[in-house]
């Protein structure tokens, strides 16, 4: 543990001039229609939005889609939307996921500055379904709508203190690349397409 | 080599200077449309200033506390006092565990510590799955921009790259159709991998939980399927609290490309089950730069590259023009700030403008530290004869009157009889790609001389 001590009697030795913490008690951005503005960002990154009344119109959705129900295999962890050819916790390893068609998840909430999901793996064993499936779908109802990204922290507070948190990550559009010639390019490593089914709430 | 000679060679091809040019200052105006979008955008830029700045005055607290919480969460923490202990560091995890395929995603750090051939000699296969890094990892090149790692390549030779390295079609050149077959190559890679290693770009002291943010899904996919997962780390990449994030996802992405945050900006804060996770903290130098006050909030970067974008030099020399890890402004900071002998040119391969400062999202007073960067080198005696001559040259003309209006005259005369060869001799450095501007037939003080009597005393009752 030599380095451990050597690295922080060296910063303890050269720490910077002292200022305190800024507020976080800010007035931030908020929006008139945040429903509205969240699904022209998620258009914007390069995602689609469906706003449906109830979770039998999310499941009609997915089931008037012929790309959906022609696939070999799909995974729905949302109650009564979509259907599962396999079981995730069944998996020996989350490789086995390779393959994977189409995955409907469930979403915690939305933020409506910049079109960013927020999702877990506290109910999904292999978080690998997030980015190893060629089409996600993620199930949102609107009532877990918030302005920005201050208020999606205050919405989590506490969460990365817990004993054992989840992995957690801000979902936003399918994944991209842009880094032939800034040519930007949808389906880079993860998930090729991104449908966002907004359940009104 | 100087950074202006290793920038002779990348504006020869004065086509695809321009092109550079033109790409990159597309995404800074990228940038400044997300910026405009967000009204309290200098609200933010001023808290994240004040966050990052906070941190660095009492870092060994939040340290130890990362280090803490980290553990509880059933993280392995390490330290590495440089880039060599750190690659020790990596190695020896993985040869505990047989791994023969290690998939990385972006990281600058391991560049910094040149991670790659360090494990590679050891036997080891690295992928790098950031589509951008694999392209110069494929070349056996270094990216030109902490962003945007392969901008200095045109798409016809990526697309003869892959038809070498993976196959695809000869004289295919569609990013879509080049990026599917990426697609594929990599993904075999991440599910076979036995680690994968990401860097940092968050490490929250509150939780000891870090933060990776990327738009093509690699670190998530090389970190949720292998069964170790090594995340490295410079110290400065702490930020004390989990809100703080609200502050700085918010200002990243809009900075590096405008986009309003990147596709997946991924919270890790314990291993998955039956998975490993390992920390390295890198100090490699940052703890001496703390303690320049100088430079020390060049430490607060959040590697944006919003300065590589804006800057004019950047855009038109390239980023293997400045033959360091980070290139552009921030770049010319840091380098020279932890070797200066090695980077010396760096702080002059700028114009002093001052746009990297404005864009800068967490406000490093850039262009004052080029400018102090200089000051630094030349009390260290490090300026090259071609700056130091001329300068106590001149300092010995303006100190006496009598030689000054000597040179003058002769400077005059010179400028306008003498044949151009021996104007611009290999001495006049400044005149290689600028032409000096005729001489006047007369100094100021003749001219003033010669004006009307009435004239020249009134204007000497004004003053």
């Amino acid at each position: 543990m030599a380095a451990r001590e050597d690295i922080l009697n060296s910063v303890r030795a050269n720490r910077a001039a002292n200022m305190d913490l800024p507020s976080m008690e800010q007035v931030w951005q908020t929006f008139d229609e945040p429903l509205t503005h969240f699904r022209q960002m998620l258009t914007g990154i390069g995602a689609s939005s469906e706003l449906l009344p109830d979770s039998a119109a999310a499941d009609a959705w997915l089931e008037g889609r012929s790309d959906y129900t022609q696939s070999a295999s799909t995974l729905s962890l949302v109650e009564g939307v979509g259907k599962s050819t396999l079981q995730l916790d069944q998996l020996d390893t989350p490789h086995e996921l390779s393959g994977l068609d189409w995955a409907v998840l469930p979403a915690e909430f939305g933020v409506a500055e910049n079109g960013a999901i927020w999702v877990t793996d506290h109910q999904v064993c292999h978080r690998a379904v997030y980015f190893l499936c060629e089409h996600l779908v993620l199930v949102l109802p609107t009532s877990q709508l918030l302005h920005n990204m201050h208020q999606a922290y205050q919405r989590i507070a506490g969460w990365g203190s817990d004993d054992r948190p989840a992995f957690g990550t801000f979902v936003a559009g399918p994944s991209k690349t842009a880094d032939i010639e800034q040519s930007l390019v949808i389906g880079a490593q993860g998930p090729r397409s991104l449908d966002v089914l907004l359940i009104e709430s | 080599m100087s950074h202006a000679t290793a920038a002779a060679e990348f504006i020869a091809d004065a086509e695809r200077t321009k092109w550079h040019d033109e790409t990159i200052f597309f995404v800074r105006k990228k940038r400044d449309l997300a910026a405009a979008s967000v009204p309290e955008w200098e609200l933010l830029r001023e808290t994240a200033s004040q966050i990052k700045r906070h941190t660095l005055s009492r870092l060994d607290e939040y340290l130890e506390q990362f280090e803490a919480n980290a553990i509880r969460h059933g993280i392995k923490v390490h330290w590495a006092r440089n880039g060599k202990e750190h690659n020790e560091i990596v190695l020896g995890l993985l040869k505990e565990r047989d791994v023969n395929l290690l998939v990385k995603s972006k990281s600058m750090l391991t560049e910094e510590c040149g991670l790659n051939p360090f494990l590679e000699a050891a036997g080891i296969e690295v992928v790098d799955t950031d589509l951008g890094e694999r392209i110069v990892q494929m070349r056996h090149e270094h990216p030109s921009h902490i962003v945007l790692p392969a901008i200095h390549i045109k798409k016809q030779e990526v697309g003869q790259l892959f038809h070498d390295q993976l196959g695809t079609e000869a004289g295919a050149s569609d990013p879509d159709y080049l990026t599917e077959a990426a697609r594929n190559h990599l993904r075999d890679k991440l599910i076979s991998a036995g680690a994968g290693l990401t860097g940092v770009n968050f490490g929250i002291a509150e939780t000891g939980g870090i933060v990776v943010c990327t738009n093509e899904g690699n670190a998530d996919l090389g970190t949720a399927l292998p069964p170790l997962h090594i995340a490295s780390m410079g110290l400065e990449k702490l930020i004390p609290r989990l809100d703080h994030l609200g502050v700085f996802l918010r200002l990243l992405a809009r900075s590096a490309t405008g986009q309003p945050i990147t596709a997946y900006s991924s919270h890790f804060h314990t291993p998955r089950e039956g998975q490993e996770m390992h920390i390295v903290l890198v100090d490699n130098g940052r703890s001496g730069m703390m303690g320049q006050s100088e430079f020390n909030r060049a430490l607060n970067c959040i590697r944006c590259g919003a300065c590589l974008n804006t800057c004019p030099v950047y855009r038109r020399s390239g980023g293997h023009s400045y033959h360091a890890t980070v290139a552009g402004p921030i770049g010319s900071v840091i380098n020279p700030a932890r070797d200066p002998e090695k980077f010396e040119s760096l702080p002059f391969a700028c114009s002093l403008c001052g746009s990297c400062t404005e864009v800068c999202p967490v406000k490093i007073p850039l262009h004052h530290q080029l400018l102090a960067m200089r000051h630094e080198l030349g009390k260290r005696h490090l300026l090259p004869m071609a700056k130091t001559v001329p300068m106590k040259v001149a300092g010995a003309v303006l100190r006496r009157p009598w030689l000054y209006r000597t040179m003058g005259k002769l400077g005059r005369v010179s400028l306008r009889w003498l044949p151009r060869f021996l104007i611009y001799n290999p001495l006049n450095v400044w005149g290689r790609q600028r032409d000096l501007p005729e001489a006047p037939k007369e100094s100021f003080r003749q001219a003033y001389k010669k004006r009307a009597p009435q004239a020249r005393s009134d204007q000497e009752k004004s003053n």
